[in-house]
């Protein structure tokens, strides 16, 4: 029996592929073994080419072999001169091929082939998803007038026929309306649209089946259905997926999507926008949006992670995810070396994964809370109009600020007179002493050892050389108390005192003191002396949240005596900042002062040394959302150290002072104790003193200035909550890109490993005139004879529909792929599909109206026996269906199924983290159910929901018992049976009607006599159960959020309820036939 | 209608063609092509072991986070004596993010003693491993594992499905795929975490199956009532009437089969029929009631309360005696970057017991022999403290050079130590003192690398880890990947 099958199929094998058993073809026989037992030493990685030859290139096989010249590994036509031939024949484990170790070996029909093959005269074909889509593919004439319906059909009839086989004859018109309705909705039929389908059989019966597509394409159910697979394939999630797998914002790409399938957007601008939607000119919102593809790659923020090593990861798995769901090749072999079965060199796989690398990151994660730049804004419509609000504020402060700058010189000359420049009192001889203080100052240390800290009973400080001048005093700072445990003191600048010394690991920090955002403006000066200078950047000091993953806040920083003052939310992408050109002068005391003024730009901020402006550098300056997010540490005020980050090792500092505004280059000179205020003050040119006089002397000044900062205020708080998701941004200059050896995050970079952005060469060649960069990949990508791009997609929907590709393997058209069972057929509907402006909508729309798609799905023992895989297509699909159509079926004809759609993702039922649920959120549509990468909910993974961790496209579909109880006895199901049952309960009168209206609505059809008769048989049983446990029925019917209508009997919604639950979990609901 | 039924002649013989048609390139399309329409076959893709097993069953104590080899099995006095002192640089390590920007690395001695146990003499330490001591004779204590990641995800990622990156079989499903199950009414690869853990978080792709079924993948064991997900009918169903029930189901899911004639039908029917069987045998397997009190004296009190280690120590043991081949626990909470020895000191309270009790116990059962028990953590900890030394209080950071498991049973010595490791406890080092250079490319027998581990592991299951792979993506993927060598010297 076994035997006869194995030749049944081998005949339609061959055949199938327009072979006559003598002869044998490279693609179809050949190549597929060598691929699988000689490419692995003897392929594509010429690193790895053993004795120097390569059997997958003619050249090298037929050339004389390295090691034994005069040899050659084959001979066209000549077997014995062919040592390929000797040596798989060869009983010497030394000689033999493969080598025992490999754990491979030729069986004798595969030494047949080989041996046919050279006999033949070995020739080589290109491999066949490489060869560019042909231009015309003809349609095949068949003798089988009657059957086709289109193209499809006479692909189909012509293989059918050839093994001779015929097609199952045609579904019954309402199976196939509920099969159609579950491939392009993911749903039964409801009621309404079984209605409607059955009279537009009987008034228009030529016309019902393509009227029932083209409404069925008009849903948004549709879109919701696609999108759902297209999200496998996209490794979507609703979060970060390695370690704590925060959550982020993923769902409004998963909203775009089912707006693009609902548009039919064309499949070629579906592939650009998601490569490269950033880049296309005057890029809409969508457009961008539709990039955060390329930002699933999983993300962590675990403790210690190395950022590059993560970087690398996330643009890799971006060329994974490109290479499966685009081009159906396996990437990931090339990361560390030449592919060992496909012509993908690791140098081309760099070269694609150059396109990817140019986007501001940091390759960690910071915290949940904190999208990872570049980052989109997603305002609501209201969300808007507040915006513009807010911006509208922030300018007429601004605006004041600088009408009241032009306004008020006459004022100041008013002040001057009397305040500065007042004579001396009649008989006096000296003039009054000035009272100018600088205001705003929020806290001052001196570090002096004899003095206990914290600081509450100090005298405020004294600033400048005249230490005794008690009238200069400025206003008495907030008592903050500064913890010195184990800090070391040393003597200090100048006349202050002494001073402390660092350690780097150990801060000297408070708490509740320099809350400080970006609406916030301040400043902060100290004296300081770098001891060491060390090479990487170290705190000096720093208001921030987070840990060595990345921080929020605000901070001073030395790298090798350049300093860096810092305003950022998530660095690099999402910060302003300055750097100094030149260097701090080593072991020296400097005065170092750093001033912001709350405009969020780059602009706003200054350092000072000694007094002086420094000459600086932006290295940041885009700014949006909060810098004062709570992530990890409390966020102290720390001076020389930050959790797990690198501190001021051997710093000194003193005299920290700090002031919630930013101060005027004048008073910077004063608190560097360049002079003491009131002396400069005289000497100042007005276009010094002025600014000094608005910040400090000025009511009108600092009231605008106020209302600049609230102003400022409002428009953070409003940003914060702002939908926010990561997109990409290309850099201005790319990043440069290297080959890694063997893969390793740390190899060498070096000029001669260095790549350019390319496409692999064994495709077509890039566009000429296409940028290069992802706009110009995704060109090439979607060129309209792109060998992969269009079969790797057809393919899919073909999956989608009928259970299997047409070629097997649809995550690999690579070598080691399955051939396609229809090769032209594949063709043929990638060029007409190109051809109908890559419209899925027309695409599917003709395979579902195929005689082919239409066919009965029985599997009649003729066909179990010779075709039990469907791959000949002698009979229409049949599977199971996946978890997420079960649900939402069970959902929709219980009448439970929310309509509300879009936005973020909803919690169902969960036996672990959901238990009780909350009504809104556990009827929706499973695409909008909370997807928590390492781990989705349990009843989805049971149904074989793929991992959300990397790109997946194709499904498991196992049996097992674990299927049974999740059907059986999850919440989701029994309360579904139990609300069907309601319903029913509500509308039917007798038993008969119940059990017939429960089954149809499930199952789309009448129940058959038999089945009517165990329903019937059921419902007495459990009736007679409940009838003796009235209890179990009360207890039953609490089962899920949705209350139970009141003036049902307990009894028969107890036993009415065990019907539906065993109609659910019949094969008639459970499977698409 | 009367269709013809036919008796299913594949069904069968579908193991037998099977095995036999693996050869031959049609065999291998058409076998593939019935693997997967016949997935509720129990038979596993190697058609059993490749030769006498020693094991027949695994119990995997999975330590996560990290336990610290320095407070378990590996003494360095060195440390003791210089604790405080800088470690000089050559024995930092790769160090974390967390640790590597300290600016002093100072060396962290144990503050416990440790002492020799056992007629073998292991040591181990003194204060912390009471019972541990007590079956040092049954168990061999690897000092030199070594590892390839610093970070928990990818490092326990590593050691579970032998790739840092998610989508690959863990150990357990590779089992599974490569020996099948001869159990019918319980899981074979079960799942159990501490509840009385805490720490790290843990992931399902730690027992997931990856691109093989998913019926491969561990099946979690709770603490609550409900030991399976989805295994209690619902409130009001009796077993009773969930079996009057199931018997129409079944009947109507037959007359679904004589319509379509889809074999897949009938082997649903019997998933529903395992399905029920299985919601008597997971209670009755974790029914403590029947235990004697000798049970509770060797496992201790705490075994009493579900969840916790010594209770699902004592629950591996009742799923071995039943025949579960894969029984894995996870106990959270050794990762202690700081206050290590406090930590050190709650977890071997909550594990030290329930471990040792659970060798005792298969001993004196005679399982012993063939269940191979399997103690340790995805990697060891740094030989100098992250953040503040004290003299009696310090922490650890990661480390991957080397750290310390123990194996027992299953063919595995017992009363054995192999590996050592310098005096700072950085890096593996010959029993002369000389250095080690291996790697995952470079075997050495002084080194037991994760491959090597794992390969051992499947040795002992009587699987040649070369041997058992799956063709995914044009790749025939191998738990070890192309690396791994089974370590000799530990087989008994």
């Amino acid at each position: 029996m076994t035997l006869r099958k194995l030749i049944v199929f081998l005949i339609f094998f061959t055949q199938s592929l327009g072979l006559g058993a003598e002869s044998v073809g490279y693609n179809t026989d050949v190549r597929p073994i060598l691929s699988d037992k000689c490419f692995l030493c003897h392929g594509p990685d010429k690193t790895n080419n053993k004795a120097g030859l390569r059997l997958d290139d003619e050249a090298s096989a037929y050339a004389a072999l390295k090691d034994t010249p005069g040899k050659h590994a084959i001979v066209p036509g000549s077997l014995e001169n062919s040592e390929v031939w000797l040596r798989i024949n060869s009983n010497d484990p030394d000689e033999v091929m493969p080598t025992p170790e490999s754990n491979l070996v030729l069986t004798d029909s595969e030494k047949e082939i080989i041996a046919s093959w050279i006999k033949q005269g070995a020739e080589y074909e290109p491999h066949w998803a490489f060869v560019p889509l042909p231009n015309k593919i003809p349609v095949p004439t068949t003798n089988s007038v009657e059957w086709p319906r289109n193209p499809i059909d006479n692909f189909v009839v012509t293989m059918l026929q050839a093994n001779d086989l015929q097609p199952s004859p045609e579904a019954d018109p309402v199976r196939w309306f509920r099969r159609v309705c579950f491939d392009l909705t993911g749903l039964p039929p409801t009621k309404i649209q079984l209605d409607t389908f059955q009279a537009d059989l009987k008034s228009s019966p030529a016309k019902a089946h393509e009227k029932a597509v083209d409404t069925l394409l008009a849903t948004i159910q549709y879109a919701e259905h696609m999108t759902l697979d297209w999200l496998d394939a996209a490794r979507y999630a609703d979060t970060w997926g390695y370690h704590s797998d925060m959550n982020f914002t993923a769902w409004p790409y998963r909203d775009w999507v089912v707006r693009s399938y609902q548009q039919d957007l064309p499949y070629n601008d579906f592939v650009t926008w998601n490569i490269a939607g950033d880049l296309l000119p005057n890029a809409t919102q969508d457009q961008k949006l539709a990039t955060a593809f390329n930002r699933f790659n999983r993300m962590t923020n675990e403790g210690g992670s190395d950022a590059l090593e993560f970087f690398v990861d996330g643009v890799s798995d971006r060329v994974h995810t490109m290479g499966t769901a685009f081009l159906g090749l396996t990437m990931e072999c090339s990361k560390c070396h030449d592919h060992k079965y496909d012509p993908i060199t690791a140098k081309d796989y760099y070269q694609l994964f150059s396109f990817f690398n140019s986007i501001n990151e940091n390759g960690l994660y910071i915290h949940g809370n904190i999208s990872p730049p570049p980052s989109l804004l997603l305002p609501t419509d209201v969300q808007k109009a507040e915006l513009k609000k807010c911006k509208q504020r922030v300018a007429a402060a601004q605006q004041k600020l600088a009408q009241l700058d032009n306004d008020l010189g006459s004022k100041f000359q008013e002040w001057k007179a009397t305040v500065l420049n007042s004579t001396p009192s009649e008989g006096g001889t000296q003039p009054e002493p000035l009272k100018l203080s600088l205001a705003d100052l929020s806290g001052h240390f001196d570090f002096d050892k004899d003095h206990k800290q914290p600081l509450e009973s100090r005298t405020p400080p004294r600033p400048g050389p005249d230490k005794k001048a008690k009238n200069n005093r400025l206003i008495k700072p907030k008592p903050p108390s500064l913890n010195l445990a184990d800090i070391h003191y040393t003597k200090g600048p100048k006349a202050h005192g002494s001073a402390i010394i660092l350690d780097g690991d150990r801060g000297a920090s408070t708490s509740n003191f320099f809350i400080k955002d970006r609406y916030t403006p301040f400043s902060v000066g100290l004296w300081m002396k770098d001891t060491l200078r060390e090479k990487r950047s170290v705190v000096i000091w720093q208001r921030a949240h987070g840990t060595e993953v990345g921080y929020n806040g605000i901070d001073l920083r030395t790298e090798n005596g350049f300093l860096t003052a810092r305003v950022f939310r998530n660095w690099p992408d999402n910060g302003i900042g300055i750097k100094t050109i030149a260097r701090i002068p080593k072991n020296e005391w400097h005065h170092i002062t750093v001033t912001y003024d709350a405009s969020s730009t780059a602009k706003g901020l200054a350092m000072y040394k000694n007094g002086l402006p420094l000459e600086t550098k932006i290295v940041g300056d885009k700014l949006y959302k909060s810098v004062n997010t709570r992530t990890y540490t409390a966020g102290n005020f720390t001076l020389g150290a930050i959790f797990r980050g690198p501190g001021f090792k051997g710093g000194h500092v003193d005299e920290l002072i700090t002031f919630d505004r930013a101060l005027t280059p004048l008073e910077v000179s004063h608190i560097a104790g360049l002079e003491e205020i009131n002396q400069s003050a005289r000497k100042a040119a007005d276009k010094n003193l002025y600014p000094y006089y608005l910040s400090n002397h000025n009511a009108d000044y600092r009231k605008a200035r106020n209302e600049y900062a609230a102003a400022q205020k409002a428009l953070v708080q409003l940003e914060d909550t702002f939908t926010e998701v990561p997109v990409m941004e290309e850099m201005d200059t790319p990043r440069p890109a290297y080959l890694l050896a063997r893969g390793e995050f740390t190899a060498e970079r070096t000029e001669e490993n260095k790549v350019t952005r390319d496409t692999p060469a064994f495709l077509l060649p890039f566009p000429k005139d296409a940028p290069r960069n992802r706009l110009g990949l995704a060109q090439w990508l979607t060129l309209p004879n792109h060998p992969l791009t269009t079969r790797v997609y057809i393919n899919r929907i073909w999956q989608q529909l009928f259970g299997n590709g047409l070629v097997g393997t649809t995550e690999n058209f690579g070598l080691q792929g399955d051939l396609p069972t229809h090769p032209e057929l594949l063709d043929w509907l990638c060029r007409d599909f190109i051809n109908h402006n890559w419209s899925t909508k027309h695409l599917v729309k003709q395979i579902v109206l195929s005689a082919t798609y239409r066919q009965d799905s029985v599997l009649t023992p003729e066909l179990q026996s010779l075709d039990i895989a469907n791959k000949l297509l002698a009979r229409g699909p049949s599977h199971r269906l996946t978890g997420e159509a079960i649900r939402d079926s069970a959902l929709l004809t219980s009448g439970l199924m929310s309509d509300k759609r879009g936005g973020p993702p909803v919690k169902p039922y969960d036996p672990v983290h959901n238990q009780k649920g909350n009504l809104d959120h556990v009827h929706r549509r499973s695409l909008y159910s909370y997807w928590r990468r390492t781990k989705p909910q349990n009843n989805m993974i049971i149904f074989d929901k793929p991992s959300l961790e990397v790109c997946s496209v194709q499904r498991g579909r196992t049996n097992s018992p674990a299927q049974a109880l999740v059907l059986l006895n999850d919440t989701q199901f029994v309360e579904a049976a139990r609300n069907l049952a309601a319903n029913i309960l509500q509308k039917h009168g007798d038993d008969a009607a119940r059990i017939k209206a429960a089954w149809k609505t499930v199952t789309s059809r009448e129940a058959t006599g038999k089945e009517f008769e165990l329903l019937t048989d059921i419902l007495a049983e459990q009736r007679n159960y409940f009838k003796a446990n009235p209890k179990e029925a009360e207890a039953f019917l609490k089962v899920g959020l949705k209350p139970l209508p009141k003036d049902l009997d307990p009894i028969e919604s107890a036993a009415l309820t065990v019907v539906c639950q065993a109609t659910y979990n019949t094969d008639a609901a459970v499977w698409k036939r | 209608m009367n269709p013809i039924i036919p008796n299913d002649p594949f069904a069968v013989n579908r193991r037998h063609f099977f095995k036999k048609s693996t050869t031959g390139i049609g065999g291998m399309a058409l076998a593939s092509m019935i693997a997967k329409a016949y997935d509720s076959d129990h038979s596993g893709v190697l058609g059993g072991p490749g030769f006498t097993p020693k094991a027949k069953r695994v119990i995997y104590l999975f330590q996560s986070g990290g336990p610290s080899q320095f407070e378990t099995f590996d003494h360095k006095p060195y440390l003791q004596k210089h604790h405080g002192e800088e470690l000089p640089p050559e024995a930092h390590g790769r160090a974390t993010g967390m640790s590597s920007n300290q600016s002093s690395k100072p060396m962290a001695g144990s503050v416990f003693k440790f002492g020799k146990f056992g007629k073998s003499g292991q040591e181990m330490n003194a204060d912390l491993l009471p019972w541990t001591q007590k079956i040092a004779d049954d168990i061999c204590i690897m000092r030199n594992v070594y590892t390839d990641a610093i970070n928990h995800d990818p490092a326990i990622t590593f050691i579970q499905t032998g790739a840092q990156i998610a989508g690959r079989p863990c150990l357990g499903s590779w089992l599974s795929y490569g020996l099948g199950t001869d159990n019918s009414d319980l899981p074979n690869f079960i799942v159990m975490v501490s509840k009385n853990g805490g720490g790290q978080p843990l992931y399902s792709r730690l027992w997931g199956s990856g691109f093989l079924d998913s019926r491969h993948q561990g099946m979690q064991f709770l603490s609550g009532d409900d030991r399976v997900l989805y295994l209690k009918n619902p409130r009001g169903i009796s077993n009773k009437s969930r079996r009057s029930m199931l018997q129409k189901l079944n009947a109507l899911n037959k007359e679904a089969f004589y319509k379509e004639l889809d074999p897949e039908i009938e082997s649903r029917i019997a998933q529903y029929e395992m399905a029920y069987r299985m919601q008597a045998s997971v209670p009755e397997a974790s029914d403590m009631s029947d235990e004697p009190q000798s049970t509770w004296d060797l496992y201790g009190e705490e075994a009493k309360q579900p969840g916790t280690y010594a209770a699902n120590c004592l629950q591996a043991r009742r799923l071995a005696e039943r025949g579960c081949q894969f029984i894995q626990l996870y106990h959270q909470g050794w990762d202690a970057h700081g206050g290590l020895p406090g930590s050190m000191r709650d977890r071997c309270k909550k594990t030290d017991r329930g471990s040792a009790a659970l060798v005792m116990d298969l001993k004196q059962r005679g399982l012993l022999e063939d269940t191979l028990v399997i103690w340790g953590g995805e990697f060891g900890r740094t030989p100098y403290s992250q953040g503040l030394i004290k003299k009696d209080n310090y922490g650890r950071d990661h480390h991957q050079a080397c750290f310390s498991m123990w194996m027992a049973g299953g063919g595995i010595k017992g009363g054995l130590t192999v590996g050592h490791t310098d005096k700072y406890g950085s890096k593996i080092v010959r029993p002369d003192g000389s250095p080690v250079n291996a790697n995952k490319h470079h075997y050495d027998k002084d080194a037991i690398h994760i491959h090597d581990l794992q390969a051992t592991i499947l040795h002992q299951m009587g699987v040649d880890h070369t041997k058992l792979s799956y063709k995914f993506q044009g790749r025939r993927f191998r738990l070890t990947d192309v690396h791994g060598h089974k370590v000799d010297h530990i087989i008994a």
